[in-house]
């Protein structure tokens, strides 16, 4: 079975976190609900950002998050299809070529993704439930790189194949929005909202990043979390300089 | 007669062994939240109080009771028991919970851990 949906993250290999923050080093006493969707409140997000027909889920997930921070924040929304590809040819030199997370999270950081910048992105372990289901909940939402096998092509829950998974499909890049500790995930991957099982995660996924951004405040003053992230963001400052 | 009498009673006994017992209402079900099944004032009460007023360790029962009473569907009390852990577990965050809202976050994360409620956003 094909697929007209492109991918389009290279990599995919796992990652040895030596020098990277680690979210699990800065989590102390924070709250969250075992079972969250940072979403459930807003508008539906069903725009593909470009990532169908060109393969820029590197900054398709990004721009996912982006876009519901502003959302939350009660913000105009600044990501558009056109800013989603203008970054991903920035990455790339306009070669469509896929681009690596690392590539898009020092872009993020260093140019801003639709004018939003990163402040960090902190490692989270994808075989923790708790800390990934935390982090969705503290930094709304969790990216997840994976290395996606051919049979979950077309479909709308990734869990682990019966059988043969068909070979590897290519790596893909996807925005978590939701998190349950006892069940799985779900992301937003081409405008569509997909199931993934904490057994897919394991065999699949190759990193996971939570991030902090410049714009991850609310009109309150807090986060999505009611955290107040200014102590988090002084903590990581002088790391990530 | 007698063994007639005697392979009735085995018969109906066997078959209530085979009788299932009532299956955990929320037990992998499969759940969309939306703003109608999270809106119901009187359901929002009812799993508030399970949640807060009943004794330690009885909340599962008072929420399945529930369903199994009738007075609300399992998409209304899972849904509305994920709202309160998200809801208190602000509270917590931004130091505004009260003794009622921690133990709330505290049995409806217990809760969502043991009951295995499938979540999913279904696409509008």
């Amino acid at each position: 079975m094909g697929s007209t949906f492109c991918l389009g993250l290279e990599g995919g290999k796992p990652q040895h976190h030596t020098t990277k923050l680690r979210l699990a080093d800065y989590r102390t006493g924070v709250a969250y609900p075992a079972a969250i969707d940072v979403t459930i409140d807003q508008p539906a997000d069903l725009d593909d950002l470009g990532n169908i027909g060109n393969g820029d889920c590197g900054l398709a997930g990004p721009g996912h998050n982006i876009l519901w921070m502003d959302s939350v924040a009660g913000r105009d929304r600044r990501v558009t299809t056109e800013g989603v590809l203008a970054a991903w040819n920035a990455i790339n030199g306009g070669t469509g070529e896929g681009v690596t997370s690392d590539q898009v999270l020092a872009y993020w950081r260093t140019e801003g993704i639709c004018g939003c910048r990163l402040a960090a992105s902190l490692v989270v372990d994808y075989n923790d439930h708790e800390a990934m289901t935390a982090a969705c909940f503290e930094l709304g939402g969790v990216h997840l790189m994976f290395s996606l096998p051919k049979c979950v092509q077309g479909e709308m829950e990734w869990v682990m194949p019966a059988g043969d998974d068909g070979g590897t499909w290519g790596g893909h890049w996807v925005w978590a929005f939701a998190s349950s500790t006892s069940d799985g995930l779900m992301v937003n991957s081409w405008g569509q909202w997909i199931y993934v099982s904490w057994a897919f995660v394991a065999r699949y996924a190759f990193d996971a990043r939570a991030v902090i951004s410049e714009d991850d405040i609310g009109p309150n003053g807090l986060a999505f979390s009611g955290l107040d992230m200014e102590g988090l963001r002084a903590a990581i400052a002088g790391l990530s300089a | 007669m007698k063994y007639a009498t005697l392979l009735f009673a085995l018969a109906a006994t066997l078959s209530c062994k085979t009788t299932p017992t009532t299956p955990d209402s929320f037990f992998q079900a499969v759940v969309a939240c939306t703003e109608d099944n999270t809106a119901n004032p009187q359901a929002q009460q009812a799993v508030y109080q399970c949640l807060t007023n009943v004794v330690v360790g009885a909340y599962a029962g008072c929420l399945s009771g529930l369903v199994a009473g009738g007075v609300w569907t399992v998409n209304e009390v899972a849904c509305l028991v994920r709202a309160y852990a998200t809801s208190e577990a602000v509270n917590v965050n931004k130091g505004t919970a009260t003794a009622a809202g921690s133990q709330a976050l505290a049995n409806a994360n217990a809760w969502l851990r043991d009951e295995q409620v499938r979540y999913r956003r279904a696409t509008p």
